[in-house]
């Protein structure tokens, strides 16, 4: 089971860069048409500083994978 | 004399260079965050309060490497225990081993620009609290292609962790080791002068001493009632799939939607689902408010046990590896405190909260103030 799942996703990452590496990317914009795209309010991301305590907080503990007083690691020490 | 000035001038001009950018940014935030138990595995007290400061600086150095330091201090008070007296008198006067935690956070990092093309990202990190060390290793490269329209980016980071833990019964465990490998690629493109959407996979591989050594299993009896107190067991390694896809869209300048929407599988028997709808709206010129909603759900881990009569060899109780949903929405305000002064200073207050199917309920709070020059 982890042997074949490991072979999966290791095989999906390489399709996914292989298909990243051959796609030469698609040009839309021009220069002077980014200035909605370069506003802050298009950042993917959102503000660092809030990402890093909502990780903590939902993501990084769904499925018990770090969160608070944890490394993403795993393990923990108690105390 | 003027022209001999002028040519020194020139001369120095040619073997220094254009001046450098010498932009940066330096960011201080308070957190707070508390948890209420009104459910969650019922032996156990998983109300904790948490807060923490953090400090991140980012310096470019000359045109082409930047410097990122940050470092973050937490405190955790975690509920008292459960009265464990009641099934194994013995071994419950010890179970509040974990009421204090200091936690510690840092990162250091240098992004270096490599042309036109690419950027190469390469980080140390370390996590510290007692009994328990984690050092890593962040590595990424990007590629900005079609004129900066589409963006490919291959990171890579590890994690080991050396812990010498001491279990909920009080028992000090021998030294052990973890480790996480994680390989992510991700596709960003630019659609038109509105639409940026954004593609990911991440792998992520566990090994080593995975268990929470204050994690314990209820064992019951036929009527129900418990009977013993059992360690958590669960294997030592992990595999997860996560596959990350995002789209945002602007109709005017400050104003956008968008919506993530993530999915991952692993080993363990864990499916995970999440989509978060959020928008940002202008107030004025430079103050922004975020508004998000994020829905989750996932399926128990194979090894969760609500309620065994029989001893397991793997087993767990950990709620976070059970089945629920999280419903977790949050807003976030920007303001500019003096935008035309150089450094331009910001204030960002921010609120969530996250309400379990399992009767977990949190709220959580930051307020920071940024510097920009």
């Amino acid at each position: 089971m982890i042997a074949a799942m490991e072979r999966s996703g290791i095989i999906a990452l390489a399709l996914a860069l292989a298909l990243s590496a051959a796609t030469p990317g698609c040009a839309t914009t021009r220069y002077h048409e980014r200035a909605r795209l370069a506003d802050p309010a298009m950042q993917l991301d959102g503000d660092a500083a809030v990402v890093y305590v909502r990780t903590k907080a939902e993501s990084a503990r769904e499925g018990s994978i770090g969160g608070f007083g944890h490394s993403a690691a795993g393990g923990c020490g108690c105390e | 004399m003027r022209l001999r000035v002028a040519v020194v001038a020139a001369t120095l001009v040619a073997a220094i260079g254009p001046p450098a950018q010498s932009g940066g940014e330096a960011s201080l935030d308070l957190y707070v965050f508390s948890q209420h138990d009104e459910g969650g595995q019922r032996y156990r007290a998983e109300g904790m309060d948490y807060g923490g400061l953090r400090l991140a600086f980012r310096q470019d150095l000359d045109d082409t490497h930047r410097l990122i330091l940050s470092v973050a201090g937490g405190w955790i008070q975690n509920d008292d225990p459960a009265d464990l007296a009641l099934i194994d008198a013995d071994r419950a006067t010890t179970t509040q081993a974990s009421s204090d935690v200091i936690t510690l956070d840092a990162q250091a990092a240098l992004q270096s620009r490599l042309g036109e093309t690419w950027t190469l990202f390469s980080g140390l990190f370390y996590h510290h609290q007692r009994r328990y060390v984690a050092l890593g290793v962040d590595l990424a490269a990007t590629a900005s292609l079609a004129g900066g329209d589409t963006g490919i980016k291959l990171a890579y980071g590890f994690r080991w962790a050396i812990q010498k833990p001491r279990g909920w019964d009080g028992v000090l465990h021998p030294f052990s080791y973890a480790y996480s490998h994680t390989l992510s690629t991700t596709w960003t493109q630019i659609l038109s002068p509105s639409w940026l959407v954004s593609a990911g996979l991440e792998l992520t591989r566990q090994d080593g001493d995975l268990t929470d050594w204050y994690g314990y299993v209820i064992l019951f009896d036929a009527t129900g009632q418990p009977k013993d107190i059992r360690n958590e067991a669960l294997p030592d390694s992990r595999n997860r799939a996560q596959l990350n896809l995002r789209a945002r869209y602007s109709p005017s300048q400050g104003l956008s939607f968008g919506l993530d929407a993530s999915g991952y599988l692993d080993d363990w028997g864990v499916k995970h689902v999440a989509v978060e709808p959020n928008v940002e709206l202008p107030l004025s010129t430079h103050a922004r408010l975020r508004l998000w909603y994020r829905l989750s759900a996932q399926s128990a881990s194979r090894y969760y046990r609500r309620a065994p009569t029989a001893l397991g060899t793997l087993q767990t109780q950990d709620s976070d590896l059970a089945a629920f949903t999280t419903h977790s929405p949050g807003v976030l305000l920007r303001l500019p405190l003096d935008y035309d002064a150089d450094p331009r200073w910001l204030l960002r207050l921010s609120v969530f909260g996250l309400f379990r199917s399992d009767d977990l309920f949190a709220v959580g709070g930051a307020v920071g103030t940024e510097a920009r020059w």
